[in-house]
């Protein structure tokens, strides 16, 4: 296994936890608590956290000597472009689900933005690497 | 669909798999997974294969046509 597979299975594994808790923290608290002073500052704990253990993995992951390759190459390119285009239908899924759920109301909870902004972040790093790691089991 | 007989031609020169890698300047999954026709190399990396291997790209590389059916 090679520093781009391990670094991509480790922040699917980080990422993938931190989408999880924000997505059922988000469910669970409700769209009225989540701005919540309280709650705000545990999921930014968590945010941070994740923060730190991503930085601590490039640098505990980080090996001089090692030899990346066009094949390594050619799967980042195509993870980057497929995550890109996943993140973009996640926005508009996210975005439509909003305008339709919100439409009669003519205004939609503040909390929603906050949501949207982390968890489009998160998804993000999440479905790159999910990508990267599937692609070096398929190429 | 491209096939090749790199794994042939490496165990002619008595090469594993790392040898190889090392001599071409790729990792050894590379040259596993150009082995099992999961990857086509690049020009570059298919000429260098085929110096390295002491033989002719053609002989390496086949390119194979697929019918496909409507």
């Amino acid at each position: 296994m090679n520093k781009q597979q391990k670094r991509a299975i480790y922040t699917m594994i980080l990422f993938g936890l931190l989408l999880i808790y924000l997505v059922l923290n988000f469910t669970i608290v409700g769209v009225d608590n989540f701005i919540n002073r309280t709650n705000l500052l545990i999921t930014s704990g968590c945010i941070l956290l994740t923060g730190i253990g991503f930085a601590y993995m490039l640098y505990a992951t980080n090996k001089k000597n090692a030899i990346i390759d066009e094949r390594d190459d050619q799967i980042q390119l195509q993870a980057t472009n497929i995550g890109i285009i996943l993140t973009t239908m996640f926005v508009f899924i996210l975005m439509i689900g909003l305008f339709i759920g919100y439409e009669e109301e003519g205004q939609v909870p503040v909390s929603w933005m906050w949501f949207t902004a982390y968890t489009t972040s998160v998804f993000s790093f999440f479905s790159t690497s999910s990508i990267i790691v599937i692609l070096y089991r398929r190429i | 669909m491209l096939e090749n007989k790199v794994k042939l031609f490496r165990v002619k020169e008595n090469l594993t798999q790392e040898q190889l890698a090392e001599k071409v300047s790729c990792t050894r999954q590379t040259i596993n997974s150009i082995e099992k026709n999961r990857y086509n190399p690049s020009l570059e990396l298919a000429l260098t294969l085929a110096d390295v291997l002491n033989c002719n790209i053609n002989e390496i590389f086949k390119l194979v046509k697929v019918k496909t059916e409507l």
